[in-house]
C-alpha cells in the first residue's frame, strides 16, 4: 500500500512529466523551469492569492481567469497544468512539482540550470567565461538563466542545486557591517 | 596621556578591518515558505543538521538566526530566535555549518545575560573565553569519578537529612510559593568562598521576579561568582527551550578548562559549577508550544515523545569528573512546579526519575510555619550522603527515621492522652527537632555550627527547654560558641568528626551555656 507521502511523490511526478512533455512539444523546457521559479515564489508571497485559489466558494473559471490575468506571460502548457493542479486541490505540490520538473529537465537536455544574478547584463565574454568555468566543475552542459538586480552594487550571484555563490559587492558590505558591529 | 595620531587610528582601523573575511564561498540557501508563531519552513537546504544554526536575511538585511529541529524530505522546519516578525515568506535561509553555540569565560561573572550570552543587564559587552556548543554529548562513564565533596546549601534540613554532593542532580519540587527558589538562592549566597561558580538560569519567569533575584544576590555579594540566563515569560519559546542547554553549556567552560585557561587535567583542575534550572516545567510547556507548531505528534498531555530524552540529556551533563579529567564538577538543581502536589503529572514522574534525589516542598508545611517546607518523609539524596562530612553524619545519621518515626508517633497519639513515657519523650524530642529545622531565608548556617546544633537536640539539651524557645535556644548558643568556643567549630571544621573528647567538649560548652539561658515562659 502507498503511504501519503509516496501518494504525493507520485503525483507531483505525472504533473512534471506532463509538462515536461509538453514543454518539449513547444520546445520551451528551459523557459518554462525559470517560469515554475516564479509562479512558486509568487504564490508562496502572496496569501492573498494563495487564499483565492484554494477557496472552495469561487468558480474553477473565476480562479482561471486570475491565472491568466497574473501569470499572463507564462507558457500556456505551464498555464494549463497549474489550473489542473488547482482544481484537484494540489496548490501545496508546487514546490514539489518544481523540483521534479528541473531534475527532469535537466536529464533530459543533458545540462545543469544556473542562475545568474548581475547588476548589469551579461557580456558574451562574461556569459562564456561563467559558462565554461561552471561546466568543468559540474561535468556537464551549463544553461544560464540571467537576472538583473542593481542592488548588488557590484559582482556576481550564482545559484544551482540549492548552492548559492555569492560575490556581489552589496553582501560583502553587509558582511563588513556585520563584523565591524560585533567587534568588542 | 598617549597622543592620539593618524597613524594610531589607522591601525585602530586596519586591525578591525583584518577582521572581515572577503573570500568567496559557496552557501546552502533555501527559501522560506512559510512562517508564523515563531517557526519557519524553509524549502531546500537539503543539507542542513539537526540543531543547526541557520541565518534568516529578514527585511532591510536584518539577520536572525534559527534552529533546524524538523528535517523533511523536501522542507526543513526551523524555530526563530530573535525577530521573529523581520522573517518572511520568500526570504533566503543559510546553513552556516555549527551548531548553536554560547559564549562563555570569567567575564560572565557578575552579569545577567540572555540564553544567546548576549548582556541584558546594561552594564556594556563581554568579552568571552570561548564558546560552548548548546547541546553536547555528556561525559562517559571512564570519564567520570564518583560525588565526593559537599556542596552546602546552608539550611540544616537540607544539608542533614538531604545532603548534596558536588557532581549530584537533585530536584527541587512542590507547588507555587512554597520557598524552591529560596532553596537555591540560599545555595548561592551559601557558595561565597566556596570555589563553587553558581549559574541561575530563570525560564518563563517574570522579569520583576528575575530583577529582584538579582537585586538579593547583589546584596549579599553573591553576584561576583554567579552568572543569571533569564530567558523571561515575554521571550520566544525557543529561548526558553535551549536556556537550560545554555546555563549549562557556560558552566561546562569552567569544568573543561583549568585555572590557567588551558584543558583541565590532574595538573591543571577543573573548577567547580552549581546549577539552577528554575524551572524545568516551564522549559517543557515551550518544548510543547515548539514541538505542536513543528508539527510534531502529541502525546501525554499534549508533550513531544522525546520531553524525556530532552531532560535527560540536559541533567546527565551534571558530572564529576575524574581526578585525570581535572576533578571539576557540575551539580544541577533543577525545579520542578507541580499542580496542587500532584507529583504523578508527567514532567513531575520523568525529572523524579532522571534525578538522584528530590527535595520535595509542601505548602500546609509552609503555611504551619515549618520553613523550609521539606517533607523530609518523602525527600531523598540517593548519592549525597557519600559527600558529607563525618561529623555531620555522626549527628544526623538518624535524624530523617526519627522524624519519621515521630510523625508516625504524633498522628496516633492525636487520638488519646494516655501515653507512656517512652512516647512522650520520643515526641517531645520529635517536636524539639522539627523546631530546630526551621530557618529564616538568607541566612545561611555553617556546616559546623548545622552539626552544633543537631547534636545540642540529639544530646536532649531541648528536651526541657519549650518549643517556642528552641529556635532563640540556637541562635543564642551559637552566638556563645563562637564567641567563646571558637576552637571547638574549628576542630570540627579540620577533623571533620567528633571523636569522643570533642563530643565531651562539646557537651559540656553546651551545658554551660543553657546556664545561662532564660527560656520564654
Amino acid at each position: 500500500m502507498k503511504t501519503n507521502l509516496l501518494n504525493t511523490r507520485a503525483k507531483a511526478t505525472v504533473y512534471a512529466e506532463v509538462l515536461l512533455g509538453a514543454a518539449r512539444v513547444r520546445n520551451n523546457v528551459f523557459d518554462v523551469a525559470g517560469q515554475l521559479d516564479q509562479l512558486v515564489a509568487a504564490v508562496r508571497g502572496s496569501i492573498e492569492l494563495r487564499k483565492a485559489l484554494i477557496d472552495k466558494t469561487i468558480p474553477a473559471a473565476a480562479k482561471k481567469g486570475i491565472v491568466a490575468e497574473i501569470f499572463s506571460s507564462f507558457a500556456p502548457e505551464l498555464l494549463t497544468t497549474f489550473d489542473v493542479m488547482v482544481d484537484r486541490g494540489d496548490l501545496s505540490l508546487l514546490p514539489r512539482v518544481r523540483d521534479t520538473y528541473v531534475a527532469l529537465a535537466e536529464k533530459a537536455l543533458g545540462a545543469a540550470f544556473v542562475d545568474v544574478t548581475t547588476v548589469v547584463p551579461l557580456d558574451e565574454t562574461l556569459r562564456e567565461q561563467i559558462v565554461t568555468k561552471y561546466s568543468a566543475q559540474l561535468g556537464r552542459k551549463v544553461m544560464l538563466r540571467e537576472y538583473v538586480d542593481p542592488g548588488l552594487i557590484g559582482g556576481i550571484v550564482l545559484s544551482a542545486h540549492g548552492k548559492r555563490i555569492d560575490a556581489s559587492v552589496s553582501s560583502q558590505l553587509e558582511s563588513a557591517r556585520h563584523v565591524l558591529s560585533k567587534t568588542v | 596621556m598617549a597622543e592620539i595620531t593618524a597613524s594610531s587610528i589607522d591601525a585602530v582601523l586596519r586591525k578591525q578591518l583584518d577582521a572581515i573575511n572577503t573570500s568567496v564561498e559557496s552557501r546552502e540557501v533555501g527559501i522560506v515558505s512559510q512562517v508564523g508563531d515563531g517557526i519557519a519552513r524553509i524549502d531546500g537546504l537539503k543539507g542542513a543538521m539537526a540543531g543547526e544554526l541557520l541565518e534568516f536575511l529578514g527585511e532591510g538585511n536584518k539577520l536572525v538566526y534559527g534552529l533546524a529541529q524538523n528535517l523533511e524530505e523536501d522542507e526543513v522546519g526551523a524555530v526563530l530566535m530573535g525577530d521573529v516578525t523581520a522573517i518572511k515568506e520568500n526570504d533566503q535561509v543559510r546553513t552556516t555549518g555549527r551548531i548553536v553555540e554560547v559564549p562563555s569565560g570569567e567575564g560572565f561573572l557578575g552579569r545577567v545575560v540572555n540564553p544567546l550570552g548576549e548582556p541584558i543587564d546594561g552594564k556594556g559587552a563581554i568579552k568571552a573565553d570561548g564558546y560552548r556548543p548548546v547541546e553536547f554529548r555528556a561525559p562517559g562513564v571512564v570519564e567520570r569519578q564518583g560525588v565526593n565533596e559537599p556542596v552546602q546549601t546552608g539550611l540544616l534540613a537540607i544539608d542533614a537529612m538531604i545532603p548534596i554532593g558536588r557532581g549530584q542532580r537533585e530536584l527541587i519540587i512542590g507547588d507555587r510559593q512554597t520557598g524552591k527558589t529560596a532553596i537555591a538562592i540560599d545555595t548561592i549566597i551559601n557558595s561565597r568562598g566556596k570555589d563553587l561558580i553558581c549559574i541561575y538560569v530563570a525560564i518563563g519567569q517574570k522579569a520583576s521576579t528575575v530583577a529582584s533575584v538579582v537585586e538579593t544576590l547583589e546584596r549579599f555579594d553573591a553576584m561576583e561568582y554567579t552568572i543569571i540566563v533569564s530567558a523571561t515569560a515575554s521571550d520566544t519559546a525557543p529561548l526558553q527551550y535551549i536556556a537550560p542547554m545554555a546555563g549549562v553549556a557556560m558552566g561546562e567552560h569552567f569544568i573543561y578548562n583549568g585555572i590557567n585557561g588551558g584543558p583541565a587535567s590532574a595538573d591543571n583542575p577543573g573548577r567547580h559549577v552549581l546549577c539552577i534550572y528554575d524551572d524545568l516545567s516551564k522549559q517543557a510547556v515551550a518544548y510543547r508550544q515548539m514541538s505542536l507548531t513543528l508539527r510534531r505528534p502529541p502525546g501525554r498531555e499534549a508533550y513531544p515523545g522525546d520531553v524525556f530524552y530532552l531532560h535527560s540529556r540536559l541533567l546527565e551533563r551534571a558530572v564529576k569528573l575524574s581526578k585525570e579529567n581535572g576533578s571539576g564538577s557540575i551539580t544541577a538543581l533543577p525545579v520542578i512546579e507541580t499542580q496542587a502536589g500532584d507529583v504523578s503529572a508527567y514532567i513531575p514522574t520523568n525529572v523524579i526519575s532522571i534525578t538522584d534525589g528530590q527535595i520535595f516542598l509542601q505548602s500546609d508545611l509552609f503555611f504551619q510555619g515549618q520553613r523550609p517546607a521539606v517533607n523530609v518523609g518523602i525527600s531523598v539524596s540517593r548519592v549525597g550522603g557519600d559527600a558529607q562530612i563525618k561529623a555531620m553524619k555522626q549527628v544526623a545519621g538518624s535524624l530523617r527515621l526519627d522524624l519519621a518515626a515521630y510523625r508516625e508517633l504524633q498522628a496516633f497519639a492525636q487520638f488519646g492522652s494516655d501515653l507512656d513515657k517512652a512516647t512522650q519523650d520520643q515526641l517531645n524530642r520529635g517536636a524539639r527537632m522539627t523546631e530546630l529545622l526551621k530557618q529564616a531565608r538568607y541566612v545561611p548556617m555553617p556546616v559546623e555550627e548545622q552539626v552544633v546544633s543537631i547534636f545540642a537536640g540529639n544530646e536532649g539539651f531541648l528536651d526541657d527547654i519549650p518549643v517556642t524557645s528552641v529556635l532563640r535556644f540556637r541562635e543564642e548558643m551559637l552566638q556563645y560558641m563562637r564567641a567563646s568556643q571558637e576552637g571547638l567549630l574549628k576542630t570540627i571544621i579540620d577533623e571533620k568528626k567528633l571523636s569522643d573528647e570533642l563530643k565531651e567538649q562539646l557537651k559540656e560548652a553546651i551545658a554551660s551555656f543553657k546556664i545561662m539561658f532564660a527560656a520564654d515562659e
